[in-house]
C-alpha cells in the first residue's frame, strides 16, 4: 500500500511548475521582506498621525508633474494570428512543428517540449511546456538576482538590476540570466530546471524559456514587438521609499553602491530628477544586455490589505522599478510602468549624490 | 541568476532544485500556491545559513530545506493555513454529474489532500511519500510516535473514504 500511495502522491504533482519565474530573486526579496516589515510598521503609524498619505503625496508634487504610473493596467490576452503569438507588445512567431495553446482547468498536458503555453493566473491547467506565457505583475517582477551579505555585516540583501534589452521594434525587455553563463550552458545533467525568464514590463508578460541557453537565444531572435507605452517615465503617485543598486567598477553588486532614501524632501528631489529626464523614441532605443545598469526602486506606503475569503488576490501595488542601462554609447532609463528616457551622465551623477553614493 | 557576491552554490541549487521542491511544498499544503509560499520562506532560512552550516562544501541543503518546510507546515497546522488553504482553493469534490469529470488523477488528489487536516496532511507525506519512519517523523515534528501513527492512520481512512480518489485507486493499480 505505501508504494501505491507514493505513486499517487507522485503524480499529484507530477504537473506542477512554480509560478516564479525568478526563484533566486524571489527568496532574496522575502527575506528582504522581513527585514522590513517592523520598519513599514513603524512608516505607517507616522504616516498615520500625519494624517494619512495625502500629506506625503503633497510633499513629493515635482514641477512639472511626472507621468503618472497607472496601476490599474489592463493585462493583454496572449492569442495567436498567423502562426503568431500575439500578447501586449510581444510578437513570437511559433516555431515550425509547435503549437501554441491556453491552459484549460482538467485538461492534461500535451507535448510539452514542442508547445508554447498561456498559463492562467490561477494555475489551474498544464503549466509544463518548454515556452510559458503568463501575464499579470507579481512578486517576480522584475527578475534579478541576489546578493547576501553576513549577518555580521548587516545581514542585509540587495537585488540586482535586471539584464535589459531593447526587442526589435522597441520593447524593453529583462532577461533573468545571460544566455552564455554557466546556469544556462548546455549539457546539464538530466533533471536540471533550465530557466530563462523573458520580462517585457510595460506590457505586463513574462515569457519563461525551458531549455539550454543557445536554444532559448534562438527563440527570443524570433521576437518581434510594437511598443505603446513609451514617453516620459511613469512614475508613482505617492513614494515614501526610493532605493538605488548600483555596480561597483567590476560590475558587481556591492553594499557602498547602495542606497535607501525615507527622507520626503530627497525622495521628492529623486522622482523629479526621473521626471524630467527627456523621452527616447521607441526607433532610437538602444538598451543591449551587455551594458551593466541601476536598479531604483521608487515604493509606495505600506499599507494593510484585507485578503478575500474566495476570488482572486487583489493586484500588488509594490512600487515601480526603473532600470537605467549604463554605457557612453546608450545610457537610458526605463520606468517598469512604461516610460523611456536618455540619462546621462550628469543625471546618473546626481542620483548617486542624492541616495549619498560617491563615485 | 548567480552574482559573484551569492553565497557560492546557493543559485545553483535553487535553480536546479526549486521545482522539485515546490512539488513536495504542494504536497504538505495541499495547494500549488501555499507550497510555493513554504519553499520560498524555506529557503530564505537555507540562504541565511548557507555559509554557517556550509552547505557549498559538505552539507545537504535540500534535506535541510525540506526538514524547515515540513516543521513549518506542521506548526501551521496549529494556526491558520487549515482554515485558509479550502478558502484560497475551493474544494474540488467529485461528484455526480460534475462538468470535471474527465479531469485526472492528480486533480483528485490534490483535492483530497486539501481536505486533510493540515498536521494529518504533513504525517501523510513524510510517512508515505518521503517514506520516514513513525519515529523519524516523531524527531523532526517534535512530537510522539503515538501522534505520528494516529494521524496517519486518520488520514489514510480519510482518503480510502474519498469516492474520486478509491477511482484513482483502482487507476494505479492498472496502470
Amino acid at each position: 500500500m505505501t508504494q501505491r500511495i507514493r505513486d499517487l502522491l507522485d503524480e499529484a504533482v507530477s504537473g506542477i511548475e512554480p509560478g516564479t519565474r525568478d526563484p533566486v530573486g524571489a527568496v532574496v526579496r522575502r527575506g528582504r521582506s522581513r527585514r522590513r516589515r517592523t520598519v513599514l510598521a513603524g512608516a505607517l503609524a507616522v504616516l498615520a498621525v500625519l494624517g494619512g498619505g495625502g500629506l506625503a503625496a503633497r510633499q513629493l508634487r515635482p514641477d512639472p508633474p511626472p507621468r503618472l504610473a497607472d496601476t490599474e493596467r489592463a493585462l493583454p490576452r496572449p492569442h495567436v494570428v498567423d502562426g503568431v503569438v500575439v500578447v501586449g507588445a510581444l510578437r513570437l512567431p511559433v516555431p515550425a512543428g509547435w503549437r501554441a495553446e491556453a491552459a484549460r482547468p482538467g485538461k492534461p498536458c500535451r507535448d510539452p517540449a514542442t508547445t508554447i503555453l498561456f498559463v492562467r493566473a490561477d494555475g489551474k491547467g498544464c503549466t509544463t511546456a518548454a515556452i510559458l506565457i503568463a501575464v499579470g505583475p507579481d512578486r517576480d517582477f522584475p527578475p534579478a538576482y541576489g546578493v547576501a551579505f553576513e549577518q555580521s555585516d548587516g545581514g542585509q540583501m540587495l537585488l540586482s538590476a535586471p539584464i535589459a534589452f531593447t526587442l526589435p521594434g522597441g520593447e524593453p525587455a529583462w532577461l533573468s540570466e545571460r544566455l552564455d553563463s554557466d546556469m544556462m550552458a548546455p549539457g546539464r545533467p538530466e533533471g536540471y530546471d533550465y530557466a530563462e525568464h523573458v520580462v517585457l514590463p510595460w506590457s505586463l508578460v513574462a515569457v519563461t524559456l525551458k531549455m539550454d541557453g543557445p536554444a532559448a537565444g534562438r527563440i527570443i531572435s524570433t521576437m518581434r514587438s510594437e511598443p505603446v507605452e513609451g514617453g516620459r517615465l511613469a512614475l508613482p503617485s505617492n513614494v515614501t521609499t526610493a532605493e538605488l543598486t548600483a555596480p561597483d567598477t567590476a560590475g558587481q553588486i556591492s553594499r557602498e553602491r547602495h542606497g535607501e532614501i525615507t527622507d520626503r524632501k530627497k525622495v521628492a528631489e529623486i522622482v523629479r530628477l526621473l521626471g524630467r529626464q527627456k523621452t527616447v523614441a521607441d526607433t532610437q532605443a538602444c538598451a543591449r544586455p551587455d551594458q551593466d545598469a541601476l536598479r531604483v526602486e521608487l515604493r509606495p506606503p505600506a499599507r494593510v490589505v484585507e485578503l478575500p475569503a474566495k476570488g482572486p488576490l487583489p493586484r500588488a501595488t509594490s512600487g515601480i522599478t526603473v532600470v537605467i542601462s549604463l554605457g557612453d554609447s546608450c545610457q537610458e532609463a526605463v520606468s517598469s510602468a512604461g516610460g523611456r528616457v536618455r540619462f546621462d551622465g550628469d543625471a546618473v551623477a546626481e542620483l548617486e549624490k542624492l541616495f549619498g553614493i560617491d563615485g | 541568476m548567480s552574482g559573484d557576491a551569492t553565497p557560492a552554490g546557493f543559485a545553483e541549487f535553487v535553480t536546479a532544485r526549486y521545482p522539485a521542491l515546490v512539488r513536495y511544498g504542494t504536497l504538505l499544503t495541499g495547494d500549488r500556491g501555499h507550497g510555493e509560499d513554504l519553499t520560498q520562506d524555506a529557503l530564505v532560512k537555507t540562504y541565511r545559513g548557507w555559509r554557517r552550516l556550509r552547505f557549498s562544501d559538505d552539507g545537504d541543503p535540500e534535506a535541510y530545506t525540506r526538514q524547515v518546510m515540513a516543521r513549518a507546515a506542521w506548526r501551521a497546522s496549529r494556526r491558520l493555513w487549515h482554515r485558509e488553504i479550502p478558502a484560497a482553493a475551493p474544494p474540488d469534490r467529485a461528484a455526480a454529474g460534475d462538468p470535471y469529470e474527465s479531469r485526472d488523477t492528480a486533480e483528485v488528489v490534490l483535492a483530497a489532500l486539501r481536505e486533510l487536516p493540515a498536521g494529518q496532511r504533513v504525517v501523510l507525506v513524510l510517512r508515505f511519500w518521503a517514506g520516514l519512519t513513525e519515529q523519524e517523523i516523531a524527531t523532526q515534528l517534535g512530537c510522539s510516535a503515538g501522534t505520528v501513527k494516529s494521524r496517519a492512520s486518520r488520514a489514510i481512512g480519510t482518503l480510502r473514504r474519498t469516492a474520486g480518489l478509491t477511482d484513482a485507486f483502482t487507476l494505479s493499480e492498472t496502470g
